[in-house]
Order: structure tokens, then C-alpha cells, then sequence
């Protein structure tokens, strides 16, 4: 397993409710609570990337860089996946009269995935130029975090 | 947690590897031909210690001077050829430098299965936003607009790795 994958998998590990390990290290609020005003104006986007790392830095504190840009990039990934359903809820009425024709349901799915692909590929890159060495994975972790963040802003500017 | 090394320890910076391809190009040696004012607002960008980021700013510079006379989609065609040849160039300075990087040799490796997921990414989201256009006239300068931006977002990037 790829390295960014295993970043990848534990953030999601940590969304999905692994009870011991987010009850342990539970997600400082600052980035939630910076976004959540954002979220709500359309035309703001691009100011969710100043919520970015609010709360891995309160969570550095305490804890590593890794667990706490996993965690933050856990909630980025909830955040994403709200958007790709909305592009899809948008537009399932005028996909429903498209028979034979791909819908645009079906294209923002084939984008997510691709997305996804090029995500741990591009966060894979990064951590080989900081390999080998103690930056590796925090630059991995930062590298997915960020990218996360420009994709939801991305969904959200989409016509 | 340490910088980041630079990928180009064999003393070729990626923002100097980019100024010296910029500049070498025919159209700055020989008469300016299209994309003219997207070319000079590269060139300058290339020349300052700005934030490889402003970068963005010359995208579609081109295209609105070349729409007045022409359509879009054909001004942003070719000046899609323009961006795409930096990027290609960008790559190979990039590839030539982790080349001969003995300490990574996975780097190439690397860099040629990011850029190629890139390519998939950007044709498929380039497409989705074509076809959340709902079939309405602006959906072709809509994906030909987003190929073109995320090309020059990618030199960007590659830029930031430095």
C-alpha cells in the first residue's frame, strides 16, 4: 500500500466513527467552525483555504502533525463528499431525460474518482521529494489536506 | 519537520529552468506571434521573484485581447497550444533533473504516474463541467476555459515542488 494511501485510509478510518482513536484525539473545532459561514455563500469559496489547518493546529498541541492533519483531512473529505451528492441531487432531473447520453451525475462521478487517483498520486510525488527522511509523511499529509480543500472549492465553483 | 529538499539538487531551479525556456522560446527571439500578450506576462512573471502563483494571472490573457476578432474557442485553442508546450517543457526540465537524482530514483516514477492521473483528472472534470452546461452554447468555451486553467495551474505546481 502506497503511503498516501495509508494517510488516506486512516482519515477515513477516523470519520467513520473508530470510536477509540477520535474519542482519544477528538477534532479541535476551529476549522469546522471557520468553514461552516463559508459553506453557506456560494460566492465565498475560495475562503475555505483560509480555514485550512486551524484545527491541525490546535491539535498540534498535543499530538503529531500526521494524526492531526488526518483528522482535519477527515472532515475536509465529509465536506467533499456534501458536494459531489448535491451535483448529483442538482442535476437528477435533467439527467433522467437523457437517456444514451451521459448525465452530469455520471461525469462529476467519473471526475471524483479520477480526482482521486490523481490526489494520491500528486500527495505520492510530494512525499518522494521529502523522502527519504522525517518529512515524508507530514508533507504527504499536508500535501492530501490542501488538495482536499482546493477540490471542494473546485465542486463548489462548477457550473 | 524539516524543508523540503529541492528536487533539483544538480543546481537547475525549476522557476529558472521555466525563465530560461520561457525566454528561449522562437517568439521572444524572433517576431511575436499569438499568444503575445500571454507570452509577456509569462516572460515577466519568469523574470520577477514573484509567487510562481501569479502565474495565473496571464492565463486567457490572449484569448480576450484575440476574441474581439475572433471566437473564443478558437483564440483559446491556440493559446492552449502555448501553455501546453511550457508544461511540456516544465516537465522535462523536471524529469532531466530527477533523472540524475541517485539518492530518489523513484522520482521519475513518480512524477510521470502524478502527471498521467492529472491528464485523466483534468479531461474528466473538464467534461463534467461541459456537461453541467446543459448543453447551452458557453459549454465548449466552458471546458476549453478549464483545460486551459488547469494546465497553467499545474505549471504552477510543478513550479511549487521546487
Amino acid at each position: 500500500m502506497c503511503a498516501i494511501r495509508a494517510i488516506a485510509l486512516s482519515a477515513a478510518a477516523l470519520m467513520a466513527g473508530h470510536a477509540v482513536m477520535a474519542d482519544i484525539i477528538p477534532l479541535p473545532p476551529d476549522t469546522p467552525l471557520c468553514a461552516a459561514p463559508v459553506l453557506q455563500d456560494v460566492d465565498a469559496s475560495a475562503a475555505l483555504r483560509d480555514c485550512a489547518l486551524l484545527s491541525t493546529r490546535a491539535c498540534e498541541a498535543e499530538n503529531g502533525f500526521v494524526i492531526c492533519a488526518s483528522l482535519e483531512t477527515a472532515y475536509w473529505e465529509s465536506v467533499m463528499a456534501s458536494e459531489v451528492t448535491a451535483h448529483l441531487r442538482a442535476h437528477a432531473a435533467y439527467d433522467a431525460r437523457l437517456p444514451g447520453l451521459q448525465g452530469v451525475g455520471s461525469a462529476v462521478m467519473d471526475a471524483q474518482a479520477a480526482w482521486q487517483a490523481y490526489a494520491e498520486a500528486q500527495c505520492d510525488l510530494v512525499m518522494a521529494i521529502n523522502s527519504p527522511g522525517s518529512g515524508e509523511m507530514p508533507s504527504g499529509a499536508y500535501c492530501l489536506l490542501h488538495m482536499t480543500v482546493d477540490r471542494i472549492i473546485e465542486l463548489r465553483e462548477m457550473p | 519537520m524539516r524543508p523540503p529538499r529541492s528536487v533539483f539538487r544538480h543546481g537547475l531551479a525549476l522557476g529558472t529552468a521555466l525563465a530560461i525556456l520561457v525566454l528561449s522560446q522562437p517568439a521572444f527571439a524572433e517576431a511575436p506571434q499569438f499568444p503575445q500578450d500571454t507570452q509577456v506576462c509569462v516572460r515577466a512573471a519568469a523574470q520577477s521573484d514573484a509567487d510562481p502563483a501569479t502565474l495565473k494571472d496571464c492565463a486567457l490573457r490572449s484569448t480576450r485581447a484575440c476574441q474581439a476578432r475572433e471566437p473564443f474557442v478558437s483564440c483559446a485553442e491556440r493559446e492552449m497550444e502555448f501553455w501546453r508546450g511550457l508544461l511540456d517543457q516544465t516537465l522535462a526540465s523536471f524529469l532531466g533533473a530527477a533523472a540524475q537524482d541517485h539518492d530518489r530514483p523513484h522520482l521519475a516514477d513518480a512524477l510521470s504516474r502524478s502527471q498521467k492521473a492529472w491528464e485523466i483528472y483534468v479531461e474528466a472534470h473538464c467534461h463534467a463541467v461541459e456537461r453541467a452546461m446543459l448543453g447551452g452554447s458557453g459549454a465548449a468555451p466552458e471546458e476549453l476555459s478549464c483545460q486551459l486553467n488547469h494546465i497553467v495551474a499545474r505549471i504552477i505546481a510543478l513550479q511549487g515542488l521546487d
